[in-house]
């Protein structure tokens, strides 16, 4: 999340919501921002995702973005793909932590991102539509 | 003051509390030492901790420690950078259970190729770089943020693409 609001100047002017959980972090951070909490962890967690799938549909069915934009990990898998279905834009960035391997997350939305943006040059493929342009540092 | 933070991973990063409370028992010329816990089992005996702080406090530990040293998660790294600190990275590292794989032992040494950070792997390594004294751990602030090219690439696209 820390990664996404340090690219808000991005976002803040138009109509935007944030998505994440319900983090003490996270309660600060956005206290003044319209948000909804998924469920978590996230990390190998099947139940979790199927929870989300649900989730993601509700919220993406009532708030009708025309963008996504995410920064991963786990939560960003349901709304990648069903924005896709949706046929919503979707942007994903990939951590900053990721310097030569992909995440999962980032493996498992590859096919539904239409912009796939990594923060290290050394994870750059541009056969595979994957872009470095900076990162956050 | 030395500050510590394990961040908010489910994973336990119970041996960076082991070495924080090794460094507070033994070695005083720092000061207090805090740790952040997070969903570590192990209970520190010698430092000051909490598991969970507000993000305003945690800056505001960050902002008064003479050394700030954390795992190697890309939050608690960046906001460490832009306070004006040369964080010592711990890493967490999968065979020991503390990451789903080994990712911040590679971004841990690519902040310390970039000179933004230090990395520590055990107690003897923390304590080597503690004997840096003070003004390792610190930087100057930019007065004017840098340009990111991420963002001004990403507004070109979006005028290009449609979405907002």
């Amino acid at each position: 999340m820390f990664e996404l609001l340090c690219i808000e100047s991005h976002f803040k002017h138009v109509d935007h919501f944030f998505v994440t959980f319900d983090t003490l972090d996270a309660l600060s951070l956005l206290k003044n921002e319209k948000k909804y909490f998924a469920h978590h962890p996230t990390n190998r967690n099947i139940k979790n995702f199927i929870k989300n799938i649900f989730f993601t549909w509700k919220i993406l069915r009532r708030e009708k973005p025309t963008l996504i934009l995410s920064t991963g990990a786990g939560i960003s898998v349901p709304f990648m793909i069903l924005g896709r279905l949706l046929k919503i834009k979707t942007i994903y960035i990939e951590s900053l932590t990721r310097i030569e391997e992909l995440s999962l997350s980032a493996k498992m939305n590859a096919f539904f991102i239409d912009l796939f943006l990594v923060q290290w040059p050394e994870l750059e493929d541009v056969s595979k539509k994957r872009f470095y342009w900076g990162n956050v540092l | 003051m030395i500050a510590a933070f394990t961040g908010t991973e489910k994973f336990a990063f119970n041996r960076l509390v082991s070495m924080m409370d090794a460094i507070s028992n033994q070695n005083s010329d720092w000061g207090s030492v805090f740790i952040q816990t997070g969903s570590c089992t192990k209970v520190p005996k010698y430092c000051e901790w909490k598991s969970l702080i507000p993000f305003e406090a945690v800056c505001e530990q960050m902002n008064q420690a003479d050394v700030v040293i954390c795992h190697a998660g890309a939050g608690t790294t960046m906001l460490a950078i832009r306070l004006g600190k040369i964080p010592i990275l711990v890493p967490r590292k999968k065979a020991l259970g503390e990451h789903v794989d080994d990712h911040q032992l590679l971004f841990s040494g690519k902040m310390e190729h970039l000179k933004k950070a230090y990395v520590a792997n055990d107690e003897n390594e923390l304590k080597i770089l503690l004997k840096k004294g003070k003004n390792a751990f610190k930087t100057e602030l930019k007065k004017e943020p840098k340009k990111s090219t991420l963002i001004v690439k990403l507004n070109a696209w979006m005028e290009h693409r449609g979405g907002s």
